[in-house]
């Protein structure tokens, strides 16, 4: 499964991404790419994954995301604040693993 | 709170002021006036709480306290400056659709 973060410059999320990253490893999961890319570009990059998750800054795009997602068959949430606020990758990933199974 | 955190809250709360204010824009582009206002308000008031925080470091870094100045703090600051001027501009904008609705 590939997962992308997406945020305004794809910074802050590429922080969270490595949280993740970690998280992967503990869990012993495989088969699962992560990245971080700026929402400018995500129309272009959006077929090479099957999750997207937006960073609430880049909330103001969400009608867009939400558009190309639909669009393109994918799924995606706006990581809440309360979770992102706190860097926490751990549920970060909880929220990309249920995402993909609904 | 540590570094990461005061990060990543400044951009969080600076996130939300932006999506806030364009939230205003487009129910005053609906004429939804009120519903602005109160979005407006939504706005400013995620401002103070991402600017309360700064506040935190710069208090720090002005006691003479060593502030790690990494460019995610650079980029946090982006954030903030970016969703000051979103906000400052939509009550511009929402000002026009009042006199164009």
């Amino acid at each position: 499964m590939r997962i992308l973060l997406a945020c305004v410059a794809g910074m802050s999320t590429s922080l969270l991404v490595e949280k993740m990253k970690k998280e992967v490893v503990s869990r012993g999961l495989d088969d699962l790419v992560l990245k971080a890319e700026p929402i400018e570009g995500l129309s272009d990059v959006i077929d090479d994954y099957d999750i997207v998750l937006l960073g609430p800054q880049a909330r103001f795009k969400e009608k867009m995301v939400a558009e190309l997602c639909n669009n393109s068959n994918k799924k995606y949430a706006v990581i809440p604040y309360q979770i992102y606020g706190l860097v926490d990758g751990a549920k970060t990933l909880d929220l990309a693993l249920s995402l993909a199974k609904r | 709170m540590d570094n990461e955190k005061i990060i990543f809250s400044i951009i969080m709360y600076a996130g939300n002021a932006k999506a806030n204010a364009y939230d205003a824009i487009n129910e005053a582009k609906l004429g939804n006036f009120d519903n602005a206002e109160v979005l407006l308000k939504e706005a400013s008031d995620e401002i103070v709480k991402a600017h309360n925080i700064q506040n935190s470091i710069i208090t720090k870094e002005a006691s003479g306290e060593n502030i790690d100045l990494t460019l995610l703090l650079v980029h946090a600051e982006d954030h903030l400056m970016n969703a000051i001027s979103a906000r400052d501009y939509s009550v511009e904008i929402i000002e026009l659709y009042k006199r164009i609705v």
